[in-house]
């Protein structure tokens, strides 16, 4: 009887840990991919970071779950799942209705460019230990192709079955995403830390040496190097008008094909995060705990709301409001038009990666691997 | 010799259970300096958004700027670093560099040098205040950059679950300090300017040879700039942010910036060299355009006099050098100390100078053959009066009111002087004394920083300068003038730059000022026009001139070193008119609003964790040491506990009685410190004399340190205990009460190189007795004498020499080991165990290598000093009757393993006077040298 019991106080944690712990994630082949508000990284091509949805503005908790690891890159929703880059190594899926744990794929490595996920195929960076890009198919958990690439940080995005993705050894890429190949490449004088953005034919790298790119996505002929003082370090806003922010707290509106400056306005606070735009305003977030929203054609403040804690969160517009977290542990929801308070929600530890939007509701990743999906 | 070990089983006490004894003074429990405390402050609690600030009532203008200081310095800091650190930061202040070293925030003493510090443990910031709000602003947010620094690498390292204990390079942690913290400055331009044409330059990778000095601090923060502006602004910060993905700072480096350190450094120093090579076609450096008088360590503040008395009448300069380690006063012909010099006064060996503030205090002297000068004794700065021909202080000026003391002047009729005095609230004012009946007369009593006084020519008012300016909370001092009978103060100079160390002369008021980048010597004329009177690349400080006016004496920067110069007052730069400025043109310290201060409360002792570990080790004749340890303290540090748990339990039915366990408790609130515990311990040991025993020890004990000063105190400490011996193969059994009283008398005033002491003097004398308090008599008593005295020979050489005796008696006398490397060389560790040992040492110290890099194909070790002994030891230990005097001789080495581990290679040879031994005895040990 005794060696039986402990015979299987070993088998059930062996048990426990083939089947529980260790749950890979597969897609079923007879499900129908449902489309996503959030496949990138900044909601679209153009990294607006603007969704038109039914958001409430309360920020009351509709489910949690728990990661085991701080997130190492943006949360991004594919495939009818919230995809969590963790710091171990690990990309763990979560459903979205209920924040249940779906499985996990194990990169091995951090990745920091967070995952963008097309039909069945995710791509993703992995970690400087790893150095590698891959397309995965989520059906049954193969790698399809992979390539060497150094430290990607920067988001990639997709257009048009290209994928197109920065390096820390100072390279641009576009590459086939089916295949991997290498259609163009260029090499560039900085790091594009933050990852392209798209418009019309255009792809934009920006860069730490403080210099915007903007090549022609077929070709990969340069067509735009506009320089700006500063590193660029965050996403740009591409479009008819191009929105920029450096480091040395100036955001900078240029036109998309000539660079010419539309406007420019310096703020007193390093920026490190990435504007948000709608029809009308331009918002951004400093590392004073300002979030400012400006005039998208005249660059005049509209409104400015004051954080205790710098703003590492991007803020995001959810329909009528404009979401974002500070250092200070906060979660403010604000109305867009106003810059009033909303709501605000504590939390236990900080949020560094933007929230993400599905349906009525938004989706954020504690560092300390919580993730909580709030709304009404 | 384990000379600590004097009372065989004292030796668990002290090693075991009163591991804190030892912190009570500063130092090691044998020998070691004394922190002394000679004021109980009553301590208060500001807190803030973001800080707990602990000050006193004196200082509470003080504690407000600084609240305001590093609440804005947090938002600054946090925006860099992008983080945010979410536990009350402590911000200890003091309100005088003088209090400042009385802090048990930190063990160590703290030298002059130290202008506040992080400790790691609780993340505590030390900042005193020395009169400048500049300086001050600067400090605490260097210090703060620390603080951001570790929470931010915990931060990344904790957010990827990864351990990395290894961190970033020095260089870099202060660098980055004190380019976030005052971005570029004179200061830096200087010493990085002197190595760039001196053609020493250190590279990134050569760091490690000036570790932790002022030249590591300003290169460090040159190589910041020069990734900030060369690699761009957000790469300082993505260092931090990618601690984690690389296993070498190297590797980080890499990472961020693309470039290896050897790359970033070879681009750096080529920078360095395009700065500044082109600047030497405009200036000069001081060797070349000035004559040196000094040549030897560091000399500054040189004061020309033409003695009119004495045998010593004529022209010679007086001035302050730290020739070989210690400062004092040194009197020179005016063509150099090469022809003769005079040593006046000896400092920093006594309690009357304790410090002569080498840099940072001018001094003055009169033809009658007088100087002035000022020192910290005790617990604060007095002013002296020299006498040359005497050569002897002829009067002390002790001002209660102030806690600093500097640059005095003499008046032009020798009876009075002007100080730069510090009041103990902190703010620095200028003071008329009367040396003649030593009455203290303030010329003006505000928040600002009034240093460097000197009388006009007539001795109708004082001249000095002063951060009252309109730029002032940025640093910038400027020259304003006091009449004696009147508080009305007028600016002389205007900019947004320093001009210091004004001396006034026919021509007018000669001064130093950064106001072209380095510091220079310029003269004020009396219509308002400036000239400027030297050109040197690397700084000129302290101008003074001779008589006449003809001769300009002044203090230089060059070769990694203050001297003396001497050159021609010729205009060497045409006149530059300075206008006075429009509006306002004074400020205010900000401080904080009183919504922004949390709560005010007065400090009530909280104890938090200091350490706790769990360590084992067992010695024969020890017994087992280890177990559990613990140490409590409370944000000040006066309080501490000490706790050690462990058990030495053979046998189940043995747990019980077999718990060693001690506890502590330390208070050094006040200048005695004092200490109580109370300790059980059993376990099994063994000595040469009784063989294997049982022993269990039950009891008390009680520790008080006096310090005299910072180098003598007077210790006591007494144990009461119950002493079982169980003599098991011999079934004897041993009982007493025992109670056991020391006195120790100790003195250590001893200068250190890498390797140990190198001048001064260490002196332990100690008795002691114990009683068998259940039989009424005497057990034993103990006597002890070391003395060692250290006579410097050179900049790394010395003949030290020991004088040990030890003695004991009694029913059961402790004995003590003697022999080995530790004590008698030559002859085996613990070769005698004898309770009578004396013992003469005689050593030779010599430096033999400085540096020796030696390369391997898998890399290659440094070692960063390697010093050479010859040695001659006499000594002898017995029980009754004294044997024969022994001998050995022999040399050595010793090798520096970083700062702490010194690793000793002896070779020795023994005589008993008759004959030598033909053996050498090969023995090395890590220790210093006694």
């Amino acid at each position: 009887m005794y060696s039986k019991k402990l015979i299987l106080l070993f088998i059930l944690p062996g048990l426990l840990l083939l089947f529980g712990c260790s749950k890979k994630f597969h897609l079923r082949r007879d499900i129908v991919i449902p489309p996503s508000d959030w496949p990138m990284t900044r909601h679209d091509l153009q990294s607006t970071a603007s969704v038109k949805t039914e958001f409430s503005g309360r920020l009351n908790v509709i489910w949690e779950a728990k990661a085991s690891d701080a997130p190492i890159g943006p949360l991004t929703i594919g495939a009818g799942k919230l995809i969590f880059p963790g710091s171990k190594g690990r990309v763990s899926f979560y459903d979205l209705q209920s924040g249940k744990y779906c499985g996990r794929y194990k990169s091995k490595s951090g990745v920091q460019t967070g995952v963008v996920i097309v039909d069945s195929l995710a791509y993703m960076g992995i970690g400087p230990s790893k150095n590698r890009f891959v397309c995965i198919n989520l059906h049954n958990n193969k790698e399809i192709w992979r390539v060497s690439l150094k430290d990607v940080s920067g988001q990639p995005i997709i257009v048009d079955n290209r994928l197109y993705v920065a390096s820390a050894a100072n390279l641009c890429l576009c590459l086939d995403r089916l295949s991997g190949e290498i259609i163009w490449r260029d090499s560039i004088g900085g790091v594009c830390k933050a990852g392209p953005s798209y418009d019309n034919g255009v792809i934009y790298f920006p860069c730490d040496d403080g210099k915007l790119l903007g090549y022609d996505a077929m070709t990969g002929e340069l067509i735009l190097e506009k320089a700006f003082g500063q590193p660029l370090m965050s996403k740009v806003v591409a479009g008819h008008t191009v929105y920029v922010a450096d480091i040395g707290g100036g955001l900078y509106a240029v036109m998309q094909n000539s660079g010419r400056k539309v406007w420019e306005r310096k703020f007193d606070w390093p920026i490190w995060t990435s504007p948000a735009v709608d029809d009308k305003a331009v918002f951004i977030g400093d590392n004073g705990g300002y979030l400012h929203a400006l005039d998208k054609t005249t660059g005049h403040i509209i409104w400015r709301f004051k954080s205790d804690g710098v703003i590492l969160s991007s803020p995001v517009i959810v329909g009528d409001y404009l979401v974002f977290a500070s250092l200070d542990r906060y979660l403010y929801c604000l109305d867009k038009k106003t810059g009033h308070l909303v709501s605000k929600r504590f939390f236990n530890n900080e949020i560094h990666f933007p929230a993400v939007v599905t349906g009525k509701s938004i989706i954020v990743a504690l560092q300390n691997g919580s993730i909580q999906c709030l709304g009404e | 010799m384990r000379q600590c070990n004097l009372l065989n089983k004292c030796v668990i006490l002290s090693v075991v259970v009163f591991l804190g004894l030892p912190a009570i003074s500063s130092a090691q429990f044998y020998f070691g300096k004394n922190k002394v405390h000679y004021t109980n402050f009553e301590w208060q609690v500001m807190e803030t958004e973001h800080f707990r600030i602990f000050f006193y009532d004196e200082e509470r203008d003080i504690a407000r700027m600084a609240a305001r200081i590093a609440e804005d310095s947090y938002v600054i800091l946090a925006s860099k670093f992008k983080h945010e650190v979410y536990e009350s930061i402590p911000l200890i202040i003091y309100s005088s560099p003088h209090f400042f070293t009385q802090t048990n925030v930190t063990r160590s003493l703290l030298p002059e040098s130290v202008g506040g510090f992080t400790e790691f443990l609780k993340g505590r910031v030390v900042v005193p205040y020395n009169g400048s709000y500049k300086s001050f602003s600067h400090v605490i947010r260097h210090e703060l950059v620390h603080v951001f620094t570790i929470s931010k690498l915990r931060s990344v390292m904790r957010k990827q679950r990864s351990i990395r204990m290894a961190p970033p390079p020095l260089w870099f942690i202060e660098g980055i300090a004190e380019y976030w913290s005052t971005g570029w400055d004179s200061e830096a331009d200087a010493i990085v300017k002197d190595m760039v044409l001196s053609g020493r330059l250190f590279s990134i990778p050569e760091m490690y040879r000036i570790r932790g000095t002022y030249f590591m601090y300003k290169l460090g923060q040159s190589i910041c700039r020069f990734i900030d502006e060369h690699y761009g602004p957000d790469k300082l910060p993505l260092i931090f942010e990618n601690w984690w993905k690389g296993r070498t700072f190297d590797k980080i480096v890499k990472i961020t910036l693309g470039e290896s350190l050897k790359d970033v450094s070879k681009k750096w120093e080529y920078d360095l060299k395009k700065q500044y090579f082109p600047e030497i076609a405009d200036g000069g450096l001081a060797k070349r355009e000035a004559r040196q008088l000094t040549k030897s360590g560091y000399a500054v503040k040189g004061v020309p006099v033409i003695l009119e008395n004495g045998k010593n009448s004529g022209e010679w300069i007086v001035f302050k050098a730290n020739r070989l380690g210690y400062s004092g006063l040194y009197m020179m012909p005016p063509d150099g100390e090469e022809r003769k010099l005079y040593t006046l006064l000896k400092g920093e060996r006594s309690a009357g100078f304790e410090s002569l503030h080498l840099l940072h205090s001018g001094i003055d002297a009169s033809d009658d053959g007088r100087v002035l000068f000022s020192s910290k004794s005790k617990e604060t700065d007095v002013l002296y009066l020299f006498d040359i021909n005497r050569k002897r202080v002829i009067h002390k000026y002790r001002f209660p009111e102030l806690a600093g003391i500097s640059s005095p002047r003499f008046s032009p009729d020798g009876n009075t002087a002007v100080i730069s005095g510090a009041r103990r609230s902190g703010f620095t004012d200028i003071y008329r004394v009367d040396l003649n009946d030593g009455s203290l007369i303030p010329l003006m009593m505000d928040i600002y920083n009034d240093i460097d006084p000197v009388f006009s020519v007539d001795g109708q008012s004082v001249i000095f300068a002063s951060d009252r300016c309109l730029d002032g909370d940025n640093g910038a001092i400027n020259l304003y003038e006091v009449l004696i009978n009147s508080d009305s103060i007028r600016q002389l100079t205007y900019g947004n730059w320093r001009d210091i160390t004004p001396d006034i002369c026919e021509n007018g008021i000669y001064f130093s000022s950064d106001r072209n980048g380095s510091f220079n010597v310029y003269r004020l004329n009396h219509n308002g026009t400036i000239n400027q009177i030297t050109n040197l690349l690397t700084g000129a400080y302290d101008p003074r001139v001779t008589s006449g006016g003809r001769e300009l004496i002044f203090s230089g920067y060059q070769d990694f070193g203050f001297h003396i110069y001497r050159m021609d007052t010729h205009d060497s730069i045409s006149a530059i008119a300075e206008s006075p400025p429009s509006g306002t043109v004074s400020w205010r310290p900000a401080s904080l609003g009183s919504e922004a201060v949390r709560s005010s409360l007065k400090y009530s002792t909280e104890y938090s964790s200091d350490i706790a570990q769990s360590a084992i080790a067992y010695d024969p004749v020890y017994g087992t040491m280890g177990g559990l340890q613990m140490a409590l303290s409370d944000m000040l540090g006066d309080n501490i506990f000490y706790f050690i748990l462990t058990n030495t339990a053979e046998t189940k039915d043995d747990f019980i009685t077999s718990f060693n366990f001690g506890v502590t408790y330390l208070n050094m609130k006040r200048r005695m410190n004092w200490g109580v515990g109370f300790f059980h311990f059993y376990d099994e040991y063994y000595n040469d004399c009784e063989g294997y025993y049982f022993e269990r020890q039950a009891g008390g004990l009680v520790y008080f340190n006096y310090p005299l000063s910072k180098f003598n105190r007077f210790e006591t400490s007494n144990y009461l205990r119950y002493s079982k011996k169980d003599d098991w193969p011999f079934l004897r059994v041993r009982e007493a009460l025992l109670l056991s009283d020391y006195v120790s008398f100790v003195s250590d005033n001893s200068l250190w190189d890498i390797s140990g002491p190198i001048e001064g003097h260490r002196y332990n004398f100690t008795v002691g007795i114990t009683s068998a308090l259940d039989k009424g008599r005497l057990f034993n008593r103990v006597g002890l004498f070391d003395i060692r005295h250290y006579l410097r020979l050179g900049r790394y050489s010395a003949f030290a020499s020991r004088l040990f005796g030890y003695s004991s008696a009694g029913d059961e006398p402790q004995r003590i080991y003697f022999g080995g490397s530790w004590s008698f060389r030559g002859y085996d560790r613990r070769q005698w165990y004898a309770r009578n040992v004396v013992l003469a040492s005689h050593e030779l110290r010599f430096p033999l290598v400085d540096n020796l890099l030696v390369g391997f194909p898998i890399g290659g070790i440094g070692f960063q000093a390697i010093r050479g002994a010859l040695f001659f030891d006499v000594g002898s230990a017995w029980d009754d009757d004294f044997d024969q005097l022994l001998g050995s001789f022999g040399a050595g080495f010793r090798v520096s393993l970083g700062q702490l581990v010194v690793l000793r290679f002896d070779f020795a040879r023994t005589t008993d006077f008759e004959k030598i031994s033909d053996r050498t005895d090969f023995d090395f040990f890590f220790g210093r040298n006694f």
